[in-house]
């Protein structure tokens, strides 16, 4: 995203709550003059509509409570198995000989087709779920961890190992804090991913979430239901990223400061692409 | 002025002393030993305690290889080296390198940064915050201790990186090209402050470069190393006096020396 500081002024704050009041008018306006049936395109009005419905009768929060615990839970998971994958690897040639093609098959493979696999597996409660967030999200951060532990600076190792630095002073002192901006960078990829794989396995069978109840919406026509949820995952979605950066900006603090473009501030979009 | 001796006119006195570094028919070769390529050829070294030696030659010429194995990060593929007494066998706690770049750790600040030795041989930050903070101010950079190095300019963080390299207090100090990446006035500006460092120090000091003029400024004397093989074509004393200045750089005996020291280098005149 390029720097739009400069214009972020009031005036253009509040032209910008106009431009999506008017956006808003000219959809409920096309939808209802123009005679778009409503399980196809829901006006917005039917959209906030359904959204508070969901809130009052209280049927979102249990599904909203759900959704994250099982993205959470996946997530972390995922993410420390992922780690941990990724530091044996790359502090042990051994682990690395023997794992890797492995690991390059099953890089190469949709995560999201062995999703029904995993579903029949664990079964329709959260376990499906758990598994699925946390089997997307282990290989960005497992790759992103084997690079970033191996992208310390040569001269830094050098320099520490003059001084008489042991392996683990190496490890601990520079190749961990090297590999942050990494690891931040899977994260950050995993923390999407564990969402829409959460999402994903409660389509294919679930008791209860949001992936579930919008399939239950679909079914019903309850479109404007639908978009309310969708909107939800958004929200979710943005927090969960939010929060990341939050944390991120208190660990990576140096980042601020990294001018040199880096490969790990490049990787996310096409590690992305690849995770899926 | 103070007007500093070089060391090589009282090797006499001293030639029956070890010398504080020696090194003898070291050489490197990379890869196998029938084909692979020969870095450095049968290099025979003597250099005194307090003494400031430069070797200069191009890229290749195995100046950079030498310093490694004398700091004890590449064994030498034959001959040995001593250092203080011991043979050097690895890496070892009494020697400080400078590199080309500074490398700094982004995430410690100047401070920290140049605490690394300190926290590395578990000698007591405490301990040493006095004499850490000394260093920041022998180098000029304490108003900037708590600063991160990206905040610094290119010729800051090379300071810094020499004070990191005098934190636990080594005999020597090995300074691989390291103001290569400066521009001419601050390396001009940070040869004179190195020497001014090193003259109030008991430091050795073994410094690599491809500058001539930088060699001849700075060195009690200047070791010519040429190519493939890498190899020592002349060691030259260089008899200026100290303190030495800018101004001198324009004498007719600075002159003669980088001349003489261009001759070894083939009428192209062309390091790297």
């Amino acid at each position: 995203m390029p720097d739009l500081s400069d214009i972020d002024t009031l005036r253009n704050r509040i032209l910008s709550v106009f431009l999506l009041v008017a956006i808003l008018a000219v959809w409920e306006l096309l939808v209802r003059v123009g005679g778009i049936p409503v399980f196809v395109l829901p006006p917005p009005s039917s959209i906030f509509s359904a959204m508070w419905r969901g809130f009052a009768t209280g049927v979102y929060y249990e599904h909203i409570a759900v959704t994250v615990f099982q993205v959470l839970a996946g997530y972390t998971i995922g993410c420390g198995l992922g780690f941990l994958l990724g530091a044996a690897i790359a502090l042990n040639r051994y682990v690395a000989y023997f794992l890797y093609p492995y690991i390059v098959m099953f890089l190469s493979m949709p995560k999201v087709a062995l999703v029904p696999l995993i579903v029949l597996w664990f079964g329709l409660g959260m376990t499906s779920k758990i598994v699925t967030a946390a089997l997307i999200s282990f290989f960005p951060l497992m790759i992103n961890t084997i690079t970033g532990l191996n992208a310390a600076n040569k001269d830094q190792v050098d320099l520490m190992r003059s001084l008489g630095a042991s392996g683990r002073q190496i490890f601990v002192m520079l190749r961990l804090p090297s590999a942050l901006p990494f690891v931040f960078a899977g994260l950050e990829i995993a923390v999407t991913l564990s969402l829409i794989g959460t999402v994903v396995a409660e389509f294919l069978g679930a008791e209860r979430g949001l992936g579930m109840l919008m399939q239950n919406m679909n079914f019903l026509m309850d479109i404007g239901g639908s978009f309310s949820i969708l909107i939800i995952l958004a929200l979710i979605g943005l927090a969960l990223n939010r929060t990341l950066l939050f944390v991120r900006r208190r660990i990576y603090f140096w980042d601020k400061f990294d001018q040199s473009p880096s490969a790990a501030k490049k990787s996310p979009a096409i590690r992305s692409a690849e995770a899926l | 002025m103070t007007l500093r001796v070089p060391d090589l006119t009282t090797t006499t006195s001293k030639a029956v002393a070890e010398p504080f570094i020696r090194a003898e028919g070291v050489s490197k070769i990379y890869g196998s030993e029938t084909d692979g390529v020969v870095a450095l050829a049968d290099v025979d070294l003597n250099i005194d305690q307090r003494e400031m030696v430069v070797i200069v030659g191009p890229s290749g010429c195995g100046k950079s290889t030498f310093m490694r194995i004398l700091a004890g990060l590449t064994p030498a593929t034959s001959g040995a080296l001593w250092l203080g007494g011991d043979q050097v066998a690895g890496p070892r706690q009494d020697v400080g390198i400078v590199f080309q770049s500074a490398v700094l750790f982004p995430w410690r600040t100047v401070l920290e940064n140049v605490m690394l030795p300190i926290d590395i041989q578990k000698r007591g930050r405490k301990e040493h915050m006095q004499w850490v903070k000394d260093l920041l101010l022998l180098v000029g950079l304490s108003e900037f201790e708590n600063r991160y190095p990206s905040e610094l300019s290119g010729g800051m963080q090379q300071r810094v990186g020499i004070a990191r390299a005098l934190a636990h207090d080594p005999k020597v100090l090995l300074m691989d090209e390291p103001f290569g990446a400066l521009d001419a006035m601050t390396r001009d500006h940070m040869n004179v402050e190195l020497q001014r460092l090193w003259a109030a120090s008991d430091k050795t000091v073994l410094f690599i470069t491809h500058s001539i003029p930088e060699a001849v400024f700075l060195a009690d004397r200047v070791v010519v190393m040429t190519p493939r093989p890498g190899r020592i074509a002349e060691i030259m004393p260089i008899d200026l006096p100290r303190e030495r200045t800018l101004d001198m750089m324009s004498s007719p005996e600075f002159g003669a020396y980088v001349r003489r020291i261009r001759t070894h280098f083939g009428s192209t005149g062309a390091l790297d």
